[in-house]
């Protein structure tokens, strides 16, 4: 089997980091780097809890610091969801191994160059490195399949009424993203707030006994807290960023349309809304997969398999 | 050369005066140059890289270029090539005697200032891409820097647009993250460089020198010439190989501290380098502007630098 050559560019962030378990623990997929970025917390903090998650999975990529700010604007963190480490909750080992002397920019850049497969970038914070690399690097381009991201939302926010919080830390480089031309699977809030993991299935995962889903388990007994406590409504909580992971393995779980979308920049009350032409207003040629649905108990399943893969 | 002098990289968009500031740049004795990256700004990058490169092979020198930022941060492309012509020399043609670095220019600078803590000093005389993606993507870029002089802006006035000068207007986004990255930073401004014109009886004894250096310096600012038609032009304004100048001798200008920030919104004033000459914004200063030139004493080092070519 050809394994999904993929870059996870991420925050962790809970969620963040199931996604990398659920990626590391994927025969499918062949992670060859790790970039950290702010947003759920400092990028000091988001690198060392990459670290953290790989020296605990063993899982020995190269690891390089991204961006410390957005593009243009001020960082926004969110120690309410994530706590003061960005990852509260499960004791993490000290990192095992060191990172990259280069920026994330430059590491992705180099895999990219020494690729001979395209490969897909997997964002799952603000899209700070991935713009800085298309504008840096434009040729690169041609280097990358798709970007399966987690972010925006056709309708809706969680941040502010209008926008995901992702794509509002830095709405200028979601602009530069999503104007580049490249295919972009959005796992957005439409489908992330389907992707829920109640507390029942939480116990499911502990009781698997593997290492990672234990991990996992420690994870969600956070996140699942903040959820009940901030937003009852949603039974559980919302798995963002492990929907753009799951996507590429098994698409099958999802329901998609294709639509376009651009991101409002300038707005007071709209900037970082991920404007999806779900009526086709606009004559812009589809530029975006939007995920709209998912079959949860069937995502739950998979995710149970999978952690049950790693020990 | 000597490794004991102050470690100089220049990053610029080769461009007639770019192309006067490197070459007298090149000619100093004592100057380390480690190298060169190049921008888009004056006229493409395609252009910028090798123009670089041309002055470097028509010096003498073989100073290493790197190719740099492409477009700007986010604005449109705005370029100036009624003024530097469409290859940016003017319509000059020069020999290319080597070729562009694989390594990109942002690999470069970051590299560079990463392994020469607070020794580099960067020069940059076109549009502030290339810098500002070398802060916006090493968090230890700034602080490692040791000083940044600037061609670019003015506390009064612009070239590009009525408010604008041309290297900020090219990308304002880029200036607006250089100047608030806190490195120890000098504006040379149109304030000094609008006064640092040379006049047209040099240029014309430099187009008939022997000398391939100086005649071509004199071909290269004889090809402003169709842009002075009826605007009462008094010579040429030398706006880069002024900054260098700066460098290689401070005391050619005077400077006064200030805080000053970019206009980066879409109105009349983008690209504005707004200077709070009365101190009301209540911020620190953050550079040190150029407010008053020697013009003799820049003129004289100007000139013997580039007829020195020819005592060689």
């Amino acid at each position: 089997m050809r394994k999904i050559p993929i870059i996870l560019d991420c925050d962790p962030g809970h969620d963040d980091a199931i996604a990398i378990i659920l990626a590391h623990a994927s025969p499918e997929i062949e992670i060859l780097g790790v970039t950290s970025v702010a947003g759920n917390q400092t990028v000091e903090k988001t690198t060392l809890n990459v670290q953290k998650i790989l020296t605990f999975l063993g899982l020995q990529v190269p690891v390089a610091k991204g961006c410390p700010k957005p593009l243009f604007r001020e960082l926004i963190i969110a120690p309410e969801v994530h706590g003061v480490t960005g990852l509260d909750g499960p004791d993490l080992p000290e990192p095992g191994f060191p990172i990259e002397d280069c920026s994330a920019v430059e590491l992705i850049a180099r895999i990219l160059r020494e690729s001979e497969r395209k490969v897909i970038l997997v964002p799952t914070g603000a899209l700070t490195n991935i713009a800085l690399l298309f504008i840096a690097y434009p040729e690169l381009k041609d280097k990358i399949e798709r970007i399966s991201l987690m972010g925006g939302a056709a309708e809706g926010g969680n941040w502010t009424p209008t926008a995901e919080f992702n794509i509002l830390v830095d709405p200028e480089a979601a602009d530069i993203v999503f104007k580049s031309g490249l295919l972009i699977t959005m796992a957005g809030l439409d489908v992330t707030h389907k992707a829920i993991i109640t507390r029942e299935d939480t116990e499911r995962f502990r009781n698997i006994g593997t290492k990672a889903a234990g991990l996992a388990a420690e994870l969600l007994d956070f996140f699942v807290t903040f959820h009940e406590e901030n937003f009852p409504q949603f039974g559980g909580s919302p798995l963002h960023d492990a929907c753009a992971v799951a996507w590429l393995i098994r698409p099958d779980l999802f329901t998609s349309v294709h639509k376009h979308v651009a991101i409002d920049t300038g707005g007071e009350l709209a900037a970082g809304c991920t404007v999806t032409d779900m009526r086709a207003f606009l004559s812009a040629k589809p530029n975006t997969e939007v995920l709209i649905d998912v079959k949860r108990q069937e995502f739950v399943d998979f995710l149970a398999e999978r952690f049950s893969l790693l020990d | 050369m000597s490794d004991s002098g102050k470690k100089i990289i220049i990053d610029c968009d080769t461009g007639i005066d770019d192309a006067l500031a490197l070459l007298i740049a090149l000619q100093h004795p004592e100057w380390n140059i480690l190298g060169i990256t190049a921008v888009s700004g004056n006229v493409p990058l395609e252009h910028t890289v090798p123009n670089c490169i041309r002055i470097c092979t028509l010096a003498g020198k073989k100073i290493p270029v790197y190719a740099g930022s492409a477009k700007p941060l986010y604005c449109e492309q705005r370029m100036a090539e009624r003024v530097h012509g469409k290859d940016g020399l003017g319509g000059v043609k020069l020999p290319l005697g080597y070729t562009v670095e694989e390594e990109s220019a942002l690999s470069y600078l970051t590299g560079t200032v990463r392994e020469n803590p607070g020794e580099i000093e960067i020069i940059a005389i076109g549009p502030l891409t290339n810098i500002a993606l070398a802060i916006l993507t090493n968090p230890h870029f700034s602080e490692n820097v040791g000083h940044l002089t600037i061609m670019g802006g003015a506390i009064h006035g612009g070239n590009a647009t009525a408010s604008a000068e041309f290297n900020i207007w090219a990308d304002p986004e880029a200036a607006k993250i250089v100047f608030n990255a806190g490195i120890p930073m000098t504006m040379i401004g149109l304030d000094v460089t609008n006064q640092a014109i040379l006049g047209f009886d040099v240029v014309d004894r430099w187009k008939g020198s022997d000398n391939a250096v100086v005649r071509t310096a004199g071909e290269l600012l004889f090809s402003f010439h169709h842009l002075f038609d009826g605007i009462g032009a008094k010579g040429y304004a030398l706006h880069d190989p002024l900054t260098i100048a700066y460098v290689m001798d401070p005391t050619l200008v005077t400077t006064q501290d200030l805080y000053i920030d970019v206009e980066t919104k879409n109105t009349l004033a983008n690209g504005k380098t707004v200077a709070d000459e009365l101190h009301v914004t209540g911020n620190n200063p953050n550079v040190s502007a150029a407010v008053d030139l020697a013009i003799d004493k820049f003129l004289k080092l100007f000139v013997d630098a580039i007829e020195g070519y020819s005592k060689v």
